[in-house]
Parts: C-alpha cells; structure tokens; sequence
C-alpha cells in the first residue's frame, strides 16, 4: 500500500495513470486474496475440524452451538488409540509393506532405468513400451483378476501378495521418471569412470545415484504415498488381522461399535495420515517439482 | 586379451537385457497377464468357482447392459466424473490462478505446499474426515446449520445428498493434484508476453483466454487426464463412506464391480466390468491429448 502512495509523487505527471494501475491490482489482489481464503477453508476445514475433534470428549462432539475448540484438550482418543490391541502391529504392517515394495520399486527399476537410458540393444523401445503402458492400468481394475492370481497361487493373506502387487504397480512410473532423469545426465560424466574400467554398480552407486536425487526422492515419496495408503488389495486380498495395515484397520472402525467414538476415530485416521504428511513436508521443496515434471511428461 | 573381449561382447548384449528384463517381466508378466485372465474371464460363464468355464463370447458384456445395477452404475459414474472434473477444474484453475499472483508472497507459498495434504492423505483416512463432517449429530454441517436454528439435514442416508458429499469429497482429494499442474504451467509462460498484451490494451478476460489457455494447453490436458482417471478409478474415497449406498446411490463402476466379483461372486461379470472401465479410461486419456496437443 506504501508503494501506491509513493509513485503518484514521483511520477507527477503520469499520477491519474498510475493511480488506476494501482487501483486495478488492489482490487485484483482483494479478490485473489478472498479466493485463497476461500479455497483454503475448502481444503483444510476438513482436516482442522478432524484435529479439534481429536482432542474433544465424545459428548463435547455432539453439543450445540458448535464450538471448533475443544475446551481442554483432551489426550483421551489418542491414548484410546496407540493402547488399543494390535495398534502397533498393524502400524509395523504398513511401515514394513511399505519399506519393502519402496526398496524392491528403487532396486528393481534403477538398474532397468540405466537400461533404457544408456544402452541400445534390439527390442529397446518394445521392451520400454511393455514397462511404460501398463501404467494406464488403473490399480482398482487390477484387484479382479489379481485376486484370482493370489487364489491360484496360494497367497491370499500373505505379505508376498501385497509386496508383489505394489511393486509391480509402482514400477512402470518409477522405470519413467528414472529414465528420464538418467538421460539428462551428460554422458561425459561416467564416460572417464568407464574408460577406467569402473564397474556398472561403482558407476551407478558413485555417479548416477547421487546427481539424481531429486528424481530418486520423488519415485520414493510416491510409492511410499501409494503403498502406506493404498486400499482395496489389502481389503481383497487379505482377511486375517495378521497382516491387517492402517488403511484396513480405520475403515473397520466404522463398524466396530454401536456408536462411533468421534473422537477415536479421528485421532486414528491423523496417525495414520501423519508420517507421510512428516515426510513431505521435510523434503516439499524437491518433491514439488518432481511430482509435476513426472506428470507432465 | 580373450577375457577382456568377452567382456565386451558380455556388456554389448547380454548386460542390456539383464539391467532390463527383470522390470519389464515383471511389470508386463503379472500385469499382462492380470489382463488376459481378465478378458479370458469376462468372456466365460462359469458355474462353479473353479477356474474351467464355458466360453461364452461377448455374452456377459451384452447381458450386463440389460442390467439395471449396472445402467445405475455406469450414469452414477458418468455423472461423478463430470462434477467431479467441471469442480475439479475450476477450483484448481481459481487457485493456481490465486497462487500465481502470490508466488512471492510467503503465505501463498505456505498455502501451495500445505494444498497437497488432501492428496498425501490416505483415501480412508479423507472418507473417514468428510464422512465426520456430514455426519448426521457429530458433523460440523449439521451443527452449523443448528447452531443457526435450522434443522439438520439427512446426508450420508439419503440418497441425493450423499450422492453430492461423495462427489464433493472425491473433489477435494484429486484437485491439488491439478491445481499444482496447472500452476506449473502458469510459471512456464514467459511474463514478457503479459507485459505486451498490457500494452496492446487487451482486457485481462481476453488475455487469459487468448494467452493464458493456449500457452499451457499441455498443462490442461494433463490435469483433465488426472481428473478423469482419478475419478472413473475413485475407490478408496467412496466405499468407506458409504460402501455404495444408500441403495446403490453411490455405487460407481469401480464399486459396482468389486461388489460383483466380492459380494457376489461373479467373476465373469466383474471382469467384463473391469475390461469396460478400463477402455473408457485409455478412450478419455487419449481424446484429451489429441484435443490439446494439436494446438501446439
């Protein structure tokens, strides 16, 4: 606002002028301001009643008048929730699922990647296209005849099953991203390393690993999101509280009691939704843009 | 000398295929194969669970278009995927357009990081936030609208009204998604080019149909694709909420399917359901990008 009034007295002259130009960005600003206020009621009111509620007694849940604070923020739920049975196992669940299909995804498609970028060899573009176009697969339309596959093979109710299914699902993005990435790299680069005679895993684990860290976390960051959440396999292909993950677990509670505990429930579905939310926050900055680059392309 | 030119030839032919295949097997074997079984199935009737079926041709597909559950499904679906895209686009234009203008200002880069959390979030764990936020004695709508002296409204249980929170729901989570795309390409045009149109006098609904659209057309056909796909495949969102219902109200394909091969074990139907869905996703994903690649 100090700038708008500052300009007219240097610029004497042009005062009308520029005053309108002014007038025209505050108004412009006003509405830009009131949409972002707008928008970010829509994308957070959800989440922040979810947080308040957390921390609220259950007959505090259904007073009226609304009120968004709770009146002292009560630990109640979420000790309801980390003492409650098996909490921690289906926890240690998702986190192992996830570490294992994530290594599995990385391990499997950065050598693939390297492949593709570096190397001609016949078939190369048909072997690329059989990685690449099952990524138009949608994974909902997958969980029909992949249960029949888990039945067949006798897996039903096994991590091998999960694991399998994640990390063949993640591959074809991760094989793309990393391809592109690697093929950014100037070939000069390992060019000296390879004269050297330097091993392939010396040039991969010294070279390219490292230059491309930015592509790697974002392969990381979007199986862990798909795995860690991921739903209907582990509701198809799994019964037993065994091998039960977070996702299956919050959606059993809705029919677990008579009345739903508001307050549990939320304080449920935030620890679950929190490590990823950790996660992305820390590395937000690189992810961003990997995530928008691997969309585009 | 031997060693080392079989070494050569060693990384000159096989070495390729060994980086390259154990991706490639996977990914097509598992995923291929998923595929024929489920064409192979979607054209047998089986009469038992066993895996041997009669070959049947197209006659589950034919039969299931005289299905009414199935002619609920695929207009729910239609209708879903069309709110959810038109909301979809025009929240994530209005916010990539807001946060455009605020690239520098600090809150508006707080905002555009925190604008992910729908997306990172599980879709049970959104389910279970909107489900709480509509519910009918719990819910912060239905306490507004008390609070305020009005009566609470039916929402999850009646069949409108859920059919809306659904589709509402289902918005929030895959528009971030969108709104970061079409940001991205809002700061690939070149500012210069708004300066210019300034000078020519262009009124700034003209400018950002004439250069603004054009410029990042690649960036709209990307965000659309997403929408669509992400809600024709919407799963994880709705069967929480409301497992379909109330009275298949909000049982879309992908419900509709999964109810067919878990609820009622018909497999062969499921399948044909599944090879559906499946090309109206690649049909949609290729019409956009022949829509807006041509301007290029």
């Amino acid at each position: 606002m100090e700038k708008n009034d500052s300009r007219p007295s240097l610029y004497g002259s042009l005062r009308s002028g520029t005053s309108r130009i002014a007038a025209f960005i505050a108004k412009y600003r006003l509405v830009t301001w009131l949409v972002v206020i707008i928008l970010c009621l829509w994308i957070f009111l959800p989440v922040v009643w979810a947080v308040l509620a957390s921390f609220k007694t259950p007959i505090e849940i259904y007073r009226v008048p609304l009120r968004m604070l709770p009146e002292n923020f009560s630990l109640r739920a979420y000790g309801v929730v980390l003492n409650s049975t098996n909490f921690w196992r289906f926890a240690g669940n998702s986190l192992y699922l996830t570490l294992v299909s994530t290594f599995l995804t990385l391990f499997i498609s950065i050598w693939a990647a390297y492949g593709f970028a570096r190397m001609k060899f016949p078939f190369h573009h048909f072997l690329l296209m059989l990685v690449l176009v099952p990524r138009l697969i949608p994974r909902i339309s997958l969980v029909v005849p992949l249960y029949r596959l888990v039945v067949q093979m006798g897996l039903l109710n096994t991590y091998t099953a999960l694991i399998i299914s994640y990390t063949v699902t993640s591959l074809p993005f991760a094989v793309w991203i990393l391809s592109n990435v690697f093929q950014s790299i100037p070939r000069e680069v390992e060019e000296s390393a390879l004269i050297d005679g330097a091993r392939l895993g010396t040039i991969l684990w010294k070279i390219m690993i490292p230059m491309s860290v930015s592509g790697l976390l974002t392969v990381v960051i979007f199986t862990v999101r798909e795995t860690w959440n991921e739903f209907p396999f582990v509701l198809s292909f799994t019964t037993s509280a065994a091998i039960r993950t977070l996702p299956y677990q919050l959606f059993l509670l809705r029919d677990s009691l008579g009345i739903e505990d508001w307050p549990v429930i939320n304080a449920f579905a935030l620890l679950t939704a929190l490590p990823i939310l950790v996660v992305y926050f820390i590395f937000s900055k690189r992810i961003t843009a990997g995530i928008v680059s691997g969309s585009v392309k | 000398m031997i060693a080392s030119s079989s070494g050569q030839r060693f990384r000159k032919t096989i070495l390729p295929y060994a980086l390259v295949l154990p991706a490639t097997a996977l990914v097509f074997g598992i995923m291929g194969y998923a595929l024929i079984i489920a064409i192979s199935d979607s054209m047998h009737f089986f009469p038992t669970l066993a895996r041997e079926g009669t070959f049947v041709g197209l006659k589950n597909y034919i039969e299931l278009f005289g299905i009414d559950h199935f002619q609920n499904a695929v207009i729910r679906t239609f209708v879903f995927v069309g709110a959810s895209v038109g909301l979809g686009l025009v929240l994530s234009f209005a916010l990539a357009l807001s946060l455009y203008t605020l690239t520098r200002n600090p809150i508006g880069q707080l905002v555009r990081t925190a604008t992910l959390i729908p997306y990172l979030i599980s879709g049970v764990a959104a389910a279970t936030m909107w489900r709480f936020m509509f519910s009918g004695n719990a819910g912060f709508v239905n306490l507004m609208i008390e609070t305020m002296g009005g009566q609470p409204v039916q929402w999850l249980s009646d069949r409108t009204n859920a059919f809306i929170v659904v589709t509402l729901a289902n918005t929030w989570k895959i528009f971030p998604m969108s709104t970061l795309l079409l940001l991205s390409g809002l700061l690939s045009i070149d500012p210069q080019l708004y300066d210019a149109a300034r000078v020519d006098g262009s009124s700034s609904t003209r400018t950002f149909l004439q250069i603004t659209v054009p410029m990042i057309s690649t960036y709209v056909a990307t965000a659309l694709i997403w929408l669509t796909f992400a809600s024709f495949n919407m799963f994880a969102v709705i069967y929480p909420m409301t497992q379909g219902g109330p009275l298949r109200a909000t049982e879309v394909m992908a419900l509709y399917m999964y109810r067919l091969a878990f609820g009622e074990l018909r497999f062969a139907e499921a399948s044909a359901v599944m090879v559906m869905l499946l090309m109206v996703n690649v049909g949609f994903s290729v019409f956009f990008i022949r829509i807006f690649r041509k301007r290029d």
